[in-house]
This record gives C-alpha cells, structure tokens and sequence, in this order.
C-alpha cells in the first residue's frame, strides 16, 4: 500500500518536473512577492477567495464529471456472461418455438493441451457461406483462410 | 442532516435516479415499454443478459458504485462551496456529453472511412 504511494508520488512529481504551467505558477509567485502582491490584492481579498471558490467547486464538477464518465463507459462497454441466458429458463407462450443456445460442454483436455469449453453456437447462414466459398478455393496449391471480418485470402500450400 | 449532508445527499439520490433511468431505458427498454402501452405494435426486444450492467461481476459493479457515490459526495461539495460555478459547471458537461453523445452517432451512421462511398461530383468522371 505504501509502496503504491510511494511510486504514485514520485511518478507524479516527475511528471510535474516536466510539465511547464508548474514553471509558470512558480514564476508567478516569486514575480508576486518580489512586486509586491501582497499589498495589491490588500482590499480585494473577498473576491479573490470568491474567485478561488469557484475555480475549486469547477474542479470538483470536473472531477465527478469524469468519475461519472468512468462509470458510463464502463458499463456500456461491459460484455460476458455473468448470468449465461442458457441457464435462465425462458418460459415461451404457446405455439411458439423458442430460440435458445445450447448450454456449454466441458471438454476433455487432450494430453498436453489444455482444457476448453465448447459453447455450440446456432447456425450462421452468413459464416456458411462463407466457409462453401473458401471450400470452392480449396485445391492441391491454395489454402483458402477467411478472417473473422469477412476477408477471404488466397495462401499458397507450402511444399512438404 | 448538516448544510454538507444534504448537498451531498440530494445529488446521491440524483445521481442514482439517473444511473436507474439510464439503466432501465438502455437494457430494459422502458421506453418501448412504455411506447407499447400507447401502441400495441411496437417491438420490445428481448432483455440481454450478456452486456451491460447485467454482464457485470459483482467486482466491478461495486466499483462503479463507489464512483457514482465519489462523483456525489464532489457534486454535493462543489454545491457547498460555490453554486453558480457548479451550475455552470453541470451544465457545461451536460452539453459536452450531448454534442459528444450526437457527433459519435453521426459518426456511426455514417459508418468508417473506407466505407464510404465515393460520389463522382462529375457525372461525366
């Protein structure tokens, strides 16, 4: 725990040894104590807290903005099977055949491989037809590899 | 309840009001729901269980919880300690997110870059 605040500092001090607005507001504190800001701000010391209350309640707005947009995109990018819809019975009205996916199989592990779950998906017309028209290309010297997206590529057969 | 407790209070029950609306609207569909009590016609897909919220470990719910009640207690605060600031700052990123929210569907609709299709300005070309 520590350690990880340890490391948090120092990578945010060295972070800050780089970053050139710490240069400035540096710049601009000397500049102020050697002009004399002190005694230029003497009758407006109302304002510039009120000022100062402002910038803080906009970094705070700042702050829960973006800790909100945390929580929207994570929740919107969230996919899984954290409740598998093959294990929720669905109750389906009468005549209708309801659409379901099969549930995983367990696989046995095959000596040295490791174990997988099969999970049967239903048929994809599309992914058919695209494996016939690989199948088509298929002879002694192509090897047809269709990608995930669709692409179909032509690959010479390597000589044994 | 203190001044601070009740600023911050309001915006936890704000804030979860939204994330249930967002929740209901996006994985529920309220409001086909909704819609379909008006008109019978319309079409309520099915609530999916393998995205979103309902897709989420236990784990990572709980941490978008602690955000939601962070981004509260910082609501209720700035509110506390400046309101017109705060105002201005809600609103400010309300309009952020809806210009994003609007840029990123036409971005969509209008699908990738090499996608597009090319329209000769020619029709001669």
């Amino acid at each position: 725990m520590f350690k990880r605040i340890y490391q948090a500092w120092c990578r945010s001090s060295a972070r800050m040894a780089c970053n050139p607005w710490v240069l400035v507001i540096g710049a601009a504190v000397v500049l102020s104590a050697v002009m004399g800001g002190r005694n230029k701000i003497a009758g407006h010391e109302s304002g510039v807290m009120h000022v100062l209350a402002g910038l803080a309640a906009l970094a705070l707005t700042a702050v829960a903005a973006v800790l909100l947009t945390w929580a929207a995109r994570t929740v919107a990018a969230a996919s899984g099977h954290h409740a598998d819809p093959a294990t929720i019975p669905v109750q389906a009205p009468a005549g209708v055949k309801p659409v379901t996916v099969p549930a995983p199989q367990a696989m046995p592990a095959r000596p040295g491989e490791p174990a997988y779950t099969l999970r049967i998906r239903p048929p994809d017309p599309e992914a058919e037809a695209m494996a016939a028209e690989a199948d088509a290309l298929r002879d002694e010297r192509v090897v047809p590899v269709v990608t995930t997206g669709g692409t179909l590529y032509e690959t010479a057969r390597r000589e044994p | 309840m203190s001044e601070l407790a009740l600023p911050v209070m309001l915006a936890l029950l704000g804030l979860a009001a939204a994330g249930m609306l967002y929740h209901s609207v996006t994985e529920h569909h309220l409001h086909l729901l909704i819609a379909r009590k008006v008109s019978p016609d319309t079409e309520v897909p099915p609530t999916r269980h393998d995205t979103g919220w309902h897709a989420m470990s236990h784990g990572k719910r709980f941490w978008v919880d602690v955000a939601m009640l962070a981004a509260a207690a910082c609501l209720g605060l700035a509110w506390q300690v400046e309101r017109t600031a705060t105002t201005a700052g809600v609103i400010l990123a309300l309009a952020c997110a809806g210009i994003w929210l609007a840029a990123r569907r036409v971005s969509r609709t209008v699908g990738p870059r090499e996608h597009r299709k090319r329209v000769p300005l020619d029709p001669e070309e």
